[in-house]
Formats: C-alpha cells, structure tokens, sequence
C-alpha cells in the first residue's frame, strides 16, 4: 500500500519538514478547507518579474551590442536587485514560514512550521487571521514517521485537528459547554 | 479535491523552475553589473595563450578595469581586434595621444615581435576607445583553465548547465 514515491529519508531534516507540510496541505483538504495562494503567488510573482527583467535585459544587450544597451544594462541590474531585495524580504518577514493559509466556514487559518537544526522537533504555529487567536506546539517527527520512512496520517491529522480546533473555537461556545479543557489540551 | 491540489502542484513545479531561473539570472546579473562598473563588455577574462609568459600563465583569471580615460605605456590591456572575438592581452609599448583619442601599440612579452600582424589589414595602431577592453587590474592564477576545457568540448558547457539545473530540481529546501 505504500507507495516507494513518498518514501521519506529519515536523516534528512529538509525532507522531513517538507514531506509533513506536504501531507498537512492534503489533510486539510479532505476536510474541506479551500487553500488560500496568495502569499506563494505574491512570492512566484516577483521572482518571475525578476526573471523576465533580467532576460529583457540580456535580450537587449545581445541584439544592440554592449555600449549601446549600457544605460539600459544598468537600469536593469538595479531593478533586478531592488525586486530580489524584495523578493528576500518577501520571504523573510511576510511568510515567515507560513507553508498553507486555508479557509472554511468563514474562519481563515494560516500554519507555519519550523524546524532547528540537530532537533528532531517540527514546531507548528497555527494561527486564525481574523481574531488572531494563535496556538503553538512541538512533536517529534518520530510521532508521525514509521521506521521505514513512510508518514502516517492519523496521528498528525488528530495533532493538527486539534491545534485548530483550539483557535477557531469561541470562547463563548466553550464556557457555554462548561470545558475549558478542550483549549489546554494538545 | 482533485482541482485544489492541482493547484498545489502548478505552484510547487512553478517554485522550483523559479530557483533554478534565479540561479541562472542571478549569475548574469552579476556580471553584468560588474561590466557596467567597469565600463567593460568582458571584465573578467581567461588567459588563452602564453604570449604573456611568464606574467600571465594560460588558464589565468584576468580583472579588468576600462574607466581610465588613457592608457599608460607599460599597462597590460586586453582587446579584441576590429572585427574578430578573441580577447588578446598583451602589453602598451607605445602610446600616441591627443586630446581627441589615444592610439596604441602592443607587444606580448613572450613575443618576438610586436602585435602589427595581428591588427586589421592596414591598421597601424589600436584605438584605446574602440577596441580595449579594458586594462588588467589583478588576476587569479591558474582557476580559469576549466572554462578553456569547456570552450573547447562544446558539448561540457551544455553538460554542465544541464546537471546544474538537474540538482536544483531535486533540492527542495
């Protein structure tokens, strides 16, 4: 039933952290979240602005020769840099690591997750935009890893399950239920 | 389901020519900047041949600077010939100037004559505005001789782009 395709390389931190937003993205949308690309397409659009300013500029050096095109050379190196500036900072200080921004029933959520070098731990940050209700916790990549590589659903999709359920509950609803529980638990 | 994460997929295949795109652009912007700084199409050369032995080895890494108004005598400068591609570097053993243009004549050190033959047919001097390229500034030894095996096997340039993008695509960081 596994497929080889997902086999995951345990010792690779890169490819553990990928692998598991990867499958959170799927979890999310079998349970009936719409994605939200704004952030990745923001992101692909500088880049690929960046790209074709840079290919216009090569374009034009090659057909006019070197002196003639200078001016326009230099116009766009500067260019070029200013939109990888921002495309860095973009990066940086906007998506911060958010890999899924999700919406359903009229509550948006936006996840980001991180993991540290050496630490088995992937950290997710889940956050709901409107009320800025946001709950954080840590597992160990071996707590939805089987040994041979290959992740495992259920308890990631219960972990995830409840880290939103504990920001896009009412703090009304849950006085009303009388169980304050429901938050405190992970 | 299946058009949401299609939508995941166009962006992740997107993503990843993205980083391979800027590794390319990214390179060429540098050097293009760096012409534009130094006023010179080639502010980075490779030595070819050991005309200039034993200052300058083949496969040295030449840097260039072209902002100098004139050359001096004594200056190594890199040019290409009216009409031919092949940067040639060699030294200014005489000079002639006015306040129009500088005109010049160059020799290679390891050379037993000066580079007359080498110029077009019935052209006496290099002009300093025209044709160099630029005057050495520093230079690395020996590092460009990989870029002399790729120019000679056409086919190790495309080669080696195409394993650069192979390992890109596989990244995923």
């Amino acid at each position: 039933m596994p497929n080889p395709k997902n086999k995951v390389n345990l010792s690779s931190l890169p490819d553990l952290k990928n692998a598991t937003d990867d499958e959170i993205v799927q979890i999310l949308a079998t349970k009936g979240y719409t994605q939200i690309f704004n952030l990745i397409d923001v992101r692909l659009m500088l880049g690929f602005v960046s790209v074709i300013v840079a290919a216009a500029a090569a374009g034009y050096d090659y057909y006019v020769g070197f002196e003639k095109a200078k001016p326009f050379t230099a116009i766009g190196v500067s260019l070029y840099f200013v939109l990888n500036v921002a495309f860095t900072a973009w990066i940086m200080y906007v998506e911060k690591g958010t890999f899924y921004q999700g919406s359903k029933d009229g509550k948006k959520i936006s996840i980001i997750s991180t993991t540290k070098k050496y630490s088995p731990l992937y950290n997710l940050n889940v956050t709901e935009t409107t009320t800025s209700k946001s709950s954080q916790a840590a597992k160990s990549f071996t707590d939805f890893f089987d040994s041979n590589g290959y992740i495992v659903r259920l308890p990631l999709e219960n972990w995830i399950d409840g880290l939103i359920l504990s920001v896009v509950q009412d703090d009304s609803s849950a006085k009303a239920k009388g169980s304050k529980d429901v938050r405190k638990r992970e | 389901m299946l058009p949401q994460l299609s939508g995941v997929n166009i962006r992740q295949t997107l993503t990843q020519a993205l980083s391979f795109c800027l590794v390319l652009t990214t390179t060429f912007m540098f050097w293009k900047g760096l012409s534009v700084v130094t006023n010179s199409p080639s502010p980075i050369v490779v030595v070819l041949s050991g005309s200039m032995e034993p200052a300058f080895q083949r496969g040295d890494i030449l840097f260039l600077w072209n902002r100098d108004v004139r050359v001096k005598v004594g200056d190594i400068v890199v040019y290409n010939v009216k009409g031919r591609d092949i940067p040639i570097v060699h030294r200014v053993v005489r000079n002639h100037a006015s306040s129009k243009k500088q005109l010049l004549l160059t020799k290679g050190d390891n050379n037993a004559m000066d580079d007359l033959d080498l110029y077009a047919h019935r052209q006496y001097y290099l002009d300093r505005e025209q044709e160099v390229i630029g005057s050495v500034k520093a230079y690395v030894p020996w590092v460009g001789y990989v870029t002399i095996l790729l120019s000679e096997n056409v086919w190790a340039k495309y080669a080696l782009l195409a394993l650069m993008g192979f390992f890109q695509m596989m990244q995923r960081e």
